[in-house]
């Protein structure tokens, strides 16, 4: 084949990659729901990840752009034209090892206080102390969830009056809450895509993962640590609700809990 | 290279001389290119042919007389359909699905046309599967009179009948082909299109969320099955273990749907609460659907197996020797079991399907959910069976004690080590089972519940450990306190001592 | 063109002729069991096509149970679920993600580009007569026997492993945890083992090789830039393996003997009794990415390498920083053994080491930019024609570009949170692996291959096998990344039970035919590998007009490879120099001296 077409196939396929890429979200092929994360922590990670995308899209473009020229300018070459005999050059190393050693630094340390906010316990919000809502228990393959009854504080054991869910959790909207993560049996991990929340649960540890859902709705909970055969089927949700109606429903489930089925005529 | 030897070659003789396609050709048409590559596309081929799905027999229906086996096998697949075209009888209580209209005049002289009553239904979309909801007893009947006088079965052409096209303003409904001639197609006769349509998109959610595990034909014998432990469910004996019926109940449909949408905690069984209610359903009664069709078959076979099996037959032979003689029995067994089969058989059948219609029904009844007599008393105040002691004091007596024997099997500080777990227990036709410890029914080792870890299979709330034990759990040894046993304060008092134990324990 | 200047071999008469060993043993020896380096890297590259048609095959069932869950597999239906209606079970996928891993990884690109091209390329480079150690050679290969042989009985244990190809604990630690946690994955840690004890002779054979055997004048920095990245794999290697080793031993220990060194108290699986415990899962993790975060290194060094190499050649131009290209290898080897903590940002170790581990993994990216900048400069002003080894060389690179930009998203660990184990991480790692890795190796077997056979691949079927990898590569891999921002796990065998991912089933099923394509389009591959050797041009000494002493050999070289042992007086990377001006190439044993430095 002729030179141009190897050219333009080299060029194609990163302005399609490109078009692609700008084009996915409205196909719905970027984040999930409407592309907005439903959690504060969320939005942060999202704008971290804009930040590297816009970064990397220029290095991309620039690349390449530089990759294509090079080719076009050295396949083009006259056969009569020796090429250039050259070893390198100082200089341009130094400059392309120190920009994007800068850049990639600053990348580095920009990051830090939102997985500090995320993952050290004493940059938790103090709110997200306070309140430890309930206990996440995975298992093959499923979410077990123990409330407290109402008023009363999360125990590190089962109490007679605790309430059970399985796979749904309850949470009070615009506030940040804390859920303490178990397992059962193997390693899962605890995925809430639109809150952008992950944790691992590691067998015999405890391990606190505090997050707040910006508005009350339905989020889905998924598993993403390979658990066994049935991984792909641990669905859960996390059902954010108005503080009153949290209250109202950790009454409810409370009556429905102690019922004794006992039923005056 | 000739051409007959290559077909390729004759392509090349079609695509001009472009350079990039000829080197193209000039290497795919060497002999060691392509025949490896039209092998492979044979193979390629070979693999794609669909699997198709079949319902195994229970090892007793195997065990039965041939004859035998394929009446159980017949009726089965006339009754219940194959995996590909799920269905059951209308007067089974499950939601099979289906629009129903009611007959309102049968054309006398066309025979292809009915008249329907217009119930302001949706309008039926034409050609579509229908049947006639016969009372099952009247068809027998008509069978049974035309099986005597020779004659061939008159219900028999109603079997490929379609609705061809309906008119909406008349009410009048045009058929594939005519009515057979009887008394049975009469006004009010309820009419059913597109029966079955739920058992076969059931059947797709069965496929995708439960087969592995439970097996096509609802065997508990999947292909991930034998990883598991306990052994998932084997719907065929028609048992559930937690029910909220009484005692002698089949489960109810409601039952089925809670244990689907809450998992069975400490077992493999996992929660469906994800989906949505109308998939639940369909799923519940495609559980039933199994449920129904491998009891049925159960109790075909229980029916025959007594005159008519292989083991039968044995033992007849077993004492004589003569070869002659022994073809003389062989020959008066068959015989036997073909006037069996075709004067009792079909009553036996009928029989046998409507007894099962009639408990599975019965279990959806208000009358067959069992709730306690009382209130449960504060675990700390007095017992209402024996206010002197405090309701888990009394509960802790009675566990240990003899009335109820809690401790046999689930020992003295509950963690499932009573002795019986130590012994060799007797299986129901009184030979000993080869491993130590307790059995259910379905004949899988099972140890008693650890009650100190304070995971209930059946629900941690008090109604359901009162049903557990008032209950019992059904097709495993915990038998039923309920009624005769135990008074329904006792079982609250040791509804109460369990829950504090198995607080306190941890 | 072609060479006017006479090849260095008569200068080197102080070496004796009869000092080379005269081949005249048993075909057998000659050809199975043989010691020479030549005939081993063949057996090896010809191993490693056997693998990656059994590692692709699983790829494409992959693809298929995503593309069309709940529907019948071709042939597996039939031959392993007939009396279950045809339905493909969970299990068997997850059997598939994790072999396929396996074989790809420890049975395709490890042992080829270490195996093949190592063993192939070291000693013909350094102008050296065979390896270090031949039996210990052989015995590397004949090692990887065991291996597939475990791998490949492990298949019929439960259907085969399936705790991933990371064999985390508890699932691989525990018999009863999932169906594949059996005998299954016991045969997969042996065959990991045997891997390793072969990964290790090599290794230790090609560190002794090039530092010891080195013909006169090969000094450090007159090597290939191919046995530059080799040597740093091996060290890499003999580093990284034992802890593998040991892990592996351990996890052992853990399924067979009852220790618990990766099990922790009161585990319950299966319903079975509660775990003794005393270990830690998080271990494992540990131990295990400390290989396999430099293996990731191994399974891309020497195919950096031998890019460059080829590059050079192909551009008639010197490598652009030559030592530079060395430093950052050395860089990319060294940062490599302190990153491993970022595969397990999210794995609830401590926080803190995740700030730490960040720095280390961002820092990584730098010395792979300046490859990346030094590939552009040497394409820079050169002079080159659209062949097949320059299309392989320049897709390595433009692939490597997004492999490597991708894999700072992963390095940002709050970014990490998000696309932690989601199919962004698949896509990451298959650009690397195998749009970078896999092109340099496709573009390594056609510059090769007339000093391995003695004859030309076809250039039209090369063409067309690049052209397909490439659309069905990218068609296959590219989308990953939006289902990887969409959320969508790994491993999962039906996604689609999840109502946020319904959405991608088209997009799953496009990148199951581009999979397809790209299966098929490695026939093209085969059939132009086997084809040349009976049909291909007949290859002279020299026919890229290379300055590298493996081309200064007869093609293919005789046992002992060199006429007469070369002398070296120059770098590699002396094309187009002006003081040589009757050729723009000069060998490195050409005797003609040098005018000045």
């Amino acid at each position: 084949m002729k030179r141009v077409w190897w050219l333009l196939f080299f060029l194609i396929w990163p302005v399609l990659a490109l078009v692609i890429s700008v084009l996915a979200p409205t196909w719905n092929w970027g984040f999930p729901g409407n592309g907005r994360a439903d959690s504060p922590l969320g939005e942060d990670i999202d704008h971290l990840f804009y930040v590297i995308l816009i970064l990397v899209t220029i290095v991309f473009i620039g690349t390449q752009v530089g990759l294509l020229y090079v080719l076009y300018s050295a396949s083009g070459r006259k056969a009569d034209r020796p090429a250039w005999y050259t070893h390198g050059n100082h200089r341009l190393e130094a400059i392309w090892t120190i920009i994007p050693g800068a850049i990639l630094l600053f990348l580095a340390f920009y990051q830090m206080r939102v997985w500090a906010n995320f993952r050290i316990e004493s940059a938790f919000p103090e709110a997200a102390r306070q309140h430890v809502v309930a206990e996440v228990t995975a298992r093959q393959f499923e979410w077990r969830i123990r409330y407290p009854a109402p008023g009363k504080k999360l125990e590190k054991t089962p109490r007679l009056d605790d309430m059970y869910d399985v796979n749904i959790i309850h949470v009070p909207a615009g506030t940040p809450v804390t859920i303490q993560l178990r397992t059962q049996d193997v390693q899962h991990s605890f995925f809430l895509p639109s809150l952008r929340i992950k944790q691992d649960a590691l067998p015999g540890h405890v391990i606190p993962v505090w997050f707040e859902v910006s508005q009350p709705g339905e989020y889905p909970l998924v598993c993403a640590e390979l658990c066994g055969w049935g991984h792909y089927k641990m669905a859960g949700k996390v059902i954010a609700h108005a503080p009153e109606d949290y209250e109202a429903l950790l009454q409810r489930k409370h009556i429905e809990q102690m019922d004794d089925g006992y039923r005056e005529e | 290279m000739p051409v007959c030897v290559n077909p390729l070659l004759a392509l090349r003789v079609v695509i001009a001389q472009d350079n990039f396609v000829n080197m193209l050709l000039e290497w795919s048409i060497r002999p060691w290119t392509v025949w490896p590559m039209l092998v492979l596309l044979c193979g390629l081929f070979a693999g794609c042919d669909q699997v198709e799905s079949r319902y195994v027999y229970s090892p007793e229906t195997a065990e039965l007389m041939p004859a035998a086996r394929e009446a159980v096998q017949a009726s089965l697949e006339a009754t219940f359909g194959t995996p590909a075209d799920p269905r059951i009888p209308f007067f089974f209580p499950v939601d099979r699905g289906g629009d129903l209209w009611t007959v309102q005049d049968v054309d006398a002289e066309n025979r292809s046309q009915l008249t329907l009553e217009e119930k302001g239904l949706p309008p039926i979309s034409t050609p579509a599967k229908l049947e006639f909801l016969f009372d099952p007893e009247a068809v027998f009947e008509v069978r049974m009179d035309a099986l005597e006088s020779g004659s061939p079965d008159p219900l028999a052409s109603l079997g490929t009948l379609m609705a061809t096209a309906f008119d909406p303003k008349s009410a009048v409904l045009s058929l594939s082909g005519p009515l057979p001639e009887m008394e049975l197609i009469e006004p009010g006769l309820k009419l059913a299109f597109h029966p079955n349509a739920n058992l076969r998109r059931a059947r797709e959610l069965y496929g995708q969320h439960c087969l592995h595990c439970h097996g096509v034909t609802g065997d508990g014998n999947g292909p991930t099955a034998a990883f598991m432990q306990p052994r998932p469910r084997d719907y065929r004996l028609g048992i559930f273990k937690y029910t909220s019926t009484g005692p002698q109940e089949k489960i109810s449909t409601a039952d089925l749907k809670h244990i689907l949408k809450e998992g069975i905690p400490g077992t493999y069984m996992p929660s469906f609460n994800m989906l949505p209610e109308t998939q639940l359903d369909l799923m519940v009664a495609y559980v039933k659907y199994l449920a129904l069709r491998g009891e049925t078959e159960k109790k075909l076979n229980v029916e025959l197996a007594v005159d008519f099996s292989q083991k039968v037959l044995d033992k007849d032979l077993a004492d004589v020797e003569d070869p002659a003689e022994q073809q003389e029995i062989q020959r008066e067994f068959e015989q036997d079991l073909t006037e069996f089969l075709s004067e009792d058989y079909p009553e036996i059948e009928l029989g046998v399907l409507q007894d099962l219609a009639d408990n599975w029904s019965h279990a959806d009844a208000e009358d067959a959910i069992l709730w306690p007599s009382l209130g449960r008393p504060d675990p700390r105040g007095p017992s209402l069976a024996n206010p002197e002691l405090t309701s888990v004091e009394n509960g802790r007596q009675l566990y240990l004690g003899k009335d109820a024997q809690c401790a046999s099997c689930h020992g003295d500080t509950g963690r499932g080590n009573g002795y019986q777990t130590f012994q060799f227990q007797k299986k129901r036709d009184g030979s000993l089972y080869d491993t130590v410890g307790l059995h259910d029914e379905w004949g899988n080792p099972l140890p008693p519940r650890d009650l100190t870890t304070g995971i209930f299979r059946g629900g941690s709330r008090p109604v359901d450990l009162f049903r557990r034990l008032y209950v019992g759990i059904k097709g495993t040894p915990m038998p039923v306190f309920g009624g005769k046993g135990l008074t329904d304060a006792q079982i609250w008092d040791i509804v109460n001592y369990l829950m504090v134990l198995s607080e306190e324990s941890r | 063109m072609s060479s006017s200047r006479s090849v260095a071999s008569e200068s080197c008469e102080h070496v004796s002729h009869d000092a080379l060993p005269h081949d005249n043993r048993w075909w057998i020896n000659r050809y199975v069991f043989s010691t020479d380096h030549k005939v081993i890297g063949v057996q090896f590259l010809l191993t490693t096509f056997v693998m990656l048609v059994v590692g692709g095959l699983l790829a494409l069932a992959i693809r298929w149970q995503l593309a069309f869950p709940n529907s019948q597999m071709p042939w597996v239906s039939n031959a392993l679920f007939a009396e279950h209606g045809g339905q493909v079970s969970p299990e068997f996928y997850t059997m598939l993600f994790t072999m396929h891993g396996t074989v790809m990884i420890f049975l395709v690109i490890i042992p080829i580009l270490a195996g093949a091209f190592g063993n192939f390329l070291i000693p013909l480079m350094i102008g050296a007569p065979d390896m270090a150690f031949p039996k210990l050679n052989m015995m590397s290969y004949w090692f990887m026997w065991p291996a597939i042989t475990c791998f490949g009985l492990s298949f019929l244990y439960e259907g085969g492993p399936a705790a991933g190809w990371t064999s985390y604990p508890l699932l691989a630690a525990l018999y009863d945890s999932a169906p594949g946690s059996g005998f299954a994955q016991t045969l997969w840690l042996l065959g990991v083992t045997f891997v390793g004890i072969s990964s290790m002779m090599g290794s230790i054979n090609y560190m002794t090789t090039i530092i010891n055997m080195r013909a006169p004048g090969m000094t450090l920095f007159r090597m290939p830039l191919t046995i530059w990245s080799m040597f740093i794999t091996a060290v890499l290697q003999a580093f990284a393996l034992p802890v593998l080793t040991a892990a592996g031993l351990m996890l052992l220990a853990d399924r067979e003997l009852g220790t618990c060194f990766f099990v922790p108290a009161g585990v319950v699986v299966n319903n079975a009794d509660p775990t003794v415990g005393g270990g830690q899962t998080l271990l494992w993790q540990h131990l295990f990415w400390f290989y396999s975060h430099p293996a990731v290194y191994i399974m891309l060094l020497p195919a950096m390498g031998m890019v460059s190499d080829m590059l050079a050649c192909m551009c008639r131009k010197p490598i652009f920083g030559y030592r530079p290209m060395i430093y950052s290898m050395s860089a990319i080897a060294g940062l490599g053994f302190i990153v491993w903590g970022h595969h397990m940002f999210i794995s609830g170790m401590n926080p803190a080491l995740g700030m730490t581990f960040m720095v280390a993994t961002i820092m990584i990216a730098l010395p792979s930019a300046i490859k990346v900048f030094n590939w552009i400069g040497t394409i820079w002003g050169g002079q080159l024609e659209f062949n097949t080894v320059t299309l392989n060389t320049v897709a390595f690179v433009s692939m490597f570009i997004v492999g490597g930009l991708s894999g700072i998203f992963m390095a940002a660990v709050p970014v990490d949170i998000y696309i932690h184990d989601t199919y962004f991480i698949v896509a990451h790692f298959h650009y690397v692996l195998f749009g970078a890795t896999l092109f340099g190796v496709f573009g390594a077997i056609h510059f090769w291959y007339p000093k391995m056979f003695g004859r030309m691949m076809n250039e039209t079927l090369g063409k067309v096998h690049f052209v397909l990898t490439f659309i069905g590569m990218n068609g296959t891999f590219f989308p990953m990344h939006m289902l990887g921002i969409a959320g969508m796990p790994r491993r999962y065998a039906n996604p689609y039970l999840h109502e946020y991912l319904e959405h991608l089933l088209p997009l799953n099923q496009f990148m199951t035919y581009a999979a397809i394509l790209m299966g098929l389009a490695q026939l093209v591959l085969f059939v132009n590998f086997f084809g040349s050797l009976v049909f291909g041009k007949k290859a002279g000494r020299n026919p890229w007009n290379s300055n590298g002493l493996e081309w200064q050999a007869p093609s293919p070289p005789p046992h002992g490879n060199f006429d007469a042992p070369p002398l070296v007086y120059r770098g590699p990377y002396e094309y187009s120099n002006p003081e040589n001006p009757a050729a723009d190439f000069w060998p490195q044993n050409d005797s003609a001296p040098r005018r000045d430095s």
